[in-house]
């Protein structure tokens, strides 16, 4: 091998080999809190040799320098991400003049090239995005959840930020025995192997939960905040209506995109049930949707 | 009229749908029945009328001349309001 372990760290997510080379910016993944868990030693025995590694290289120059036709744009806590096309090229940048971000990254020739970047919070999400790039083409996806294992299977629990997935959770994972949290805002949902499974993932927002395993997806629930505790499961449309905002939004507009994701979608959908669930703050909730879906 | 001719209809867990992107970011999913879905394959690409529509409901279907027409319309009416029409 060329490169020295230092310009390169490999990990394992999702089922995924992703291969992060460069200069300064490795040090900078290296430095996400919760990527450690995932990273594959470049000695070790288990390299996942048989898996075509993804590859992203930082610290690139040679990017295009064409103007941006953007198909998505979100700010969160400062820092402003597009995502877009140069010709027909997936493009995805990063803005914030306070922080010193200006990234770019492209997904070309079957590889992502980015230029640098030394902000850890920004470098975490820049990855978040080329998983999903990556994702895309093999039915992988980082989904906005947060995620309970519960007798060997997972649920995911759905709804806008600030809805209550992680106090929801929490009560689980609090009272019942054998109930824990496998990623509390980003794991990866794939279907590849033709059933659906959740993996832990290195995107587990406020709560520092990373964790390598994977299990069988059990049920989707969409929370919504109310009076009192109500659940009932959602039919077809219903359910497509409720799971398809959690996965990439910045994906939806695109043609070809879309259609991948809602194929996901329509794999998981025919294969586990989909309820809404009204609910309060408390350990009633967390009953009541442990017995729908459990039947305990 | 026509059929907006980008809108693709997809199967997802057997419904038949289109899913519509707004300027807010809002984003509309259209359901099809299965008669929806037939008089939209059908006049795919092509030049039509309201009347065009019932007569393919006649075809297919045992109904009068007079609920043809009204289904029809309807059917023209919900495309116009989702955007689907160009």
């Amino acid at each position: 091998m060329a490169c020295s372990s230092k310009n390169t760290v490999r990990y394992f997510i999702g089922g995924h080999v992703m291969v992060v080379n460069g200069g300064g910016s490795v040090q900078c993944v290296r430095n996400i809190a919760g990527f450690d868990v995932f990273e594959i030693d470049e000695n070790s025995t288990d390299r996942h040799d048989d898996i075509e590694p993804w590859i992203v290289n930082l610290d690139e120059r040679m990017l295009s320098l064409m103007p941006l036709r953007k198909v998505y744009e979100i700010e969160s806590d400062g820092i402003t991400s597009r995502f877009g096309f140069k010709g027909d090229i997936p493009v995805f940048e990063m803005e914030c003049e306070e922080r010193n971000i200006r990234f770019g990254m492209e997904y070309r020739d079957g590889q992502v090239f980015g230029s640098s970047l030394d902000d850890v919070d920004a470098m975490r999400f820049a990855l978040w995005f080329a998983f999903n790039l990556f994702g895309s083409e093999v039915g992988a996806y980082g989904v906005h959840t947060s995620c309970l294992v519960y007798e060997g299977q997972a649920v995911m629990f759905l709804g806008e930020s600030g809805t209550g997935k992680s106090t929801h959770t929490r009560l689980w994972y609090n009272n019942f025995e054998g109930a824990s949290l496998l990623n509390d805002d980003s794991p990866v949902v794939s279907t590849e192997s033709g059933i659906a499974v959740v993996f832990g993932s290195p995107w587990s927002g406020k709560t520092p939960c990373y964790k390598t395993q994977s299990y069988p997806l059990k049920a989707v629930v969409r929370l919504a905040q109310a009076p009192e505790n109500k659940m009932r499961r959602l039919n077809p449309l219903e359910s497509i209506t409720a799971l398809f905002p959690s996965f990439p939004p910045a994906f939806a507009k695109v043609d070809e995109l879309n259609g991948k994701m809602l194929d996901s979608v329509s794999e998981i959908l025919m294969q586990v049930p989909v309820y809404k669930l009204d609910c309060l703050p408390d350990v009633e909730a967390a009953e009541l949707s442990r017995k729908t879906i459990f039947g305990k | 009229m026509r059929i907006n001719e980008k809108i693709k209809i997809r199967n997802v867990a057997g419904e038949q749908i289109a899913m519509l992107h707004d300027k807010d970011m809002m984003t509309r999913v259209v359901a099809f029945n299965e008669t929806a879905l037939y008089l939209w394959n059908s006049l795919l690409n092509k030049d039509f009328t309201i009347e065009d529509a019932a007569n393919l409901l006649l075809e297919k279907y045992d109904v009068d001349e007079a609920t043809a027409k009204n289904d029809a319309a309807a059917w023209v009416k919900n495309l116009e309001n989702n955007g689907l029409l160009i």
